[in-house]
């Protein structure tokens, strides 16, 4: 570079100088605010571990249940849809970019219109899974899809898996692009059937994509408000509080901002685990 | 005839299966072109739309403030694209080019901007906003979309730098050209297509909040598309109008994003794959 030094850490700094002051308005002086608001009592203000020994208590136990149950289940079904139809959509169709775009469309969709779409779906009298399993007599009473214990949850993950399965299919997609089809159609000749060819060669090879894709998605889910939060607002009888609207419910209607941070704290903690996984992923898939 | 009749029986089946996965959608899609009259019906028979129907439409736009609510959100999303690519592509750039002290500390302050999640920032950032009494403020929206896409924008961007031959930027310092002309006339038009990716991804992370509008904005004026239709569309037992009004607003606020979406989803998607995902 002909440049000098000192002209390049001017330009450096200039250049990266707007983000980092925005960075640290926005995400570090609300986040310093919460991990000091966790370790103060709500009233006294003084200094203490109350807001961590709820988080062990009634309160905030079921709440983590309901959202490791919703992030399970969604990146579970994530994968399982993402990878046959990674598969399906890898072959020779026709019209296969217009069905890929179509498949990734979900990430662009508005939460509050995903939820309009599965608060329609399952609306008790008039959605159409009812409409359909009245009519064939598979129901015999319409299910309240959103008001039900159980129901609420499973409609709540679907939603959920809906919006991550993009993702998961993007990354499954190009990794099983990676692998050349010639080892596939080698073991074929050397008398590999279809489903030893998927269990011994394209299934190991898509593993690393497959774990990274679900623990990218799980963090997501992990953190994922809007979309409980517009579908049921966490009811019925709080079985899809998540930890999300757990937070948000101890902030504005509790008011307890001390509990709210050690929520955030525990959303926030989970990630970084998660993300720890997957760089340990990444640096070993490379 | 076996091996001929493949391709056309799995693109079928291919189309069947991609037609029900994005069913959710498409339905709200269908349902909003029905009449509000007969919105909801028991009957099986009745719930395709008999003929196109915009009533819907019209009753939406009509009501509340959907337009207005649609607008703001224009203005909102696109000063956030252009911001972000502003405020992340000198950055980007920087990271991948220029070595200077407290490179790597910035690297690691966008790992964890990356790692804190919006809805742990999000309430105290309400408190912040309060206390400088700029609650229901559209220029702190934008701010707070626009650092919200620093990280994907930055790593994005960066991959298009560091893709450029370094040999094609230090040509140019040989020919006596300083920073700012081979910014300008060297890198910036190589970059196009990650800018394009960058800004895509930033005017719909933006269009689509709904966290930070809702939490954020409170005041009707200042409503964006997604809160306002939360606040005057749903509810607990609405009527039917209402309901099909619900469809046509949910179909409204998608399409931009939508369309967007099928425009850049190539660079969107190249951008995913470098490993850097927010939703």
């Amino acid at each position: 570079m002909i440049a000098s030094r000192n002209f390049l850490q001017a330009a450096g700094l200039a250049m990266v100088g707007p983000a980092v002051f925005l960075i640290s308005t926005v995400v570090l002086a609300p986040f310093s605010y919460v991990v000091v608001q966790s370790f103060l009592a709500k009233g006294s203000g003084a200094i203490s571990l109350a807001n961590f020994q709820w988080l062990t208590g009634p309160a905030f136990l079921p709440s983590l249940w309901n959202s490791v149950l919703i992030t399970g289940g969604s990146v579970a079904i994530e994968i399982l849809l993402a990878v046959p139809l990674a598969i399906l959509l890898n072959q020779p169709l026709a019209g296969r970019a217009i069905l890929r775009s179509v498949i990734t469309l979900p990430w662009a969709i508005p939460t509050i219109a995903v939820a309009t779409g599965f608060l329609w779906l399952g609306n008790t009298n008039y959605g159409l899974f009812n409409q359909i399993g009245l009519a064939s007599g598979v129901f015999p009473e319409p299910i309240s899809f959103l008001g039900e214990r159980g129901w609420a949850t499973t409609w709540v993950t679907l939603a959920h898996a809906w919006k991550g399965l993009p993702l998961v299919f993007l990354l499954v997609l190009a990794s099983l692009q990676s692998l050349s089809n010639e080892i596939v159609e080698a073991a074929r000749v050397d008398g590999a059937g279809r489903f030893k060819a998927f269990a011994y060669i394209v299934l190991p090879h898509l593993m690393p994509s497959i774990a990274l894709a679900g623990v990218l998605s799980a963090i997501f889910n992990f953190a994922l408000f809007d979309i409980t939060f517009l579908l049921t607002g966490g009811g019925p009888s709080g079985s899809t509080t998540t930890l999300p609207l757990l937070l948000y419910n101890q902030a504005f209607r509790a008011l307890d901002m001390g509990r709210a941070s050690a929520v955030g704290l525990v959303i926030f903690l989970s990630g970084v685990v998660a993300l720890t996984v997957v760089f340990r992923l990444s640096s070993r898939s490379r | 005839m076996r091996k001929r009749l493949r391709y056309p029986l799995r693109s079928i089946f291919a189309a069947v299966v991609v037609v029900v996965v994005i069913f959710p959608f498409l339905w709200i899609v269908v349902s909003s072109f029905k009449n509000p009259e007969h919105f909801l019906t028991l009957d099986l028979g009745e719930a395709l739309p008999k003929s196109i129907d915009f009533t819907s439409y019209r009753l939406a736009l009509r009501r509340a403030d959907l337009l207005r609510w649609m607008l703001t959100s224009l203005g909102v999303a696109s000063t956030t694209m252009f911001l972000s690519l502003a405020i992340s592509a000198p950055m980007a750039f920087a990271l991948a080019r220029l070595r200077f002290r407290g490179r790597s500390t910035v690297g690691g302050l966008l790992i964890l901007h990356y790692a804190v999640p919006s809805v742990t920032i999000a309430i105290p950032l309400f408190v912040l906003l309060a206390a400088l009494g700029q609650v229901n403020s559209l220029p702190a929206l934008i701010l707070v979309h626009s650092t919200l896409t620093i990280p994907f924008c930055t790593w994005v961007l960066r991959d298009f730098y560091n893709a450029i031959p370094i040999e094609i930027e230090e040509a140019g310092y040989t020919d006596g050209a300083g920073l700012l002309q081979i910014l300008r006339h060297i890198v910036l038009p190589l970059s196009i297509p990650g800018l394009l990716a960058a800004g895509a991804y930033a005017f719909i992370l933006s269009w689509n909040d709904f966290l930070f509008a809702f939490i954020l904005i409170n005041s009707q004026d200042n409503f964006t598309a997604p809160v306002g239709i939360h606040a005057f569309f749903t509810g607990r037992n609405i009527e039917q109008s209402l309901w099909a009004q619900l469809m046509a607003a949910s179909t409204l606020v998608s399409l931009p994003s939508a369309a967007l979406f099928a425009l850049f989803q190539r660079h969107l998607v190249a951008g995913f794959l470098s490993g850097s995902v927010r939703g």
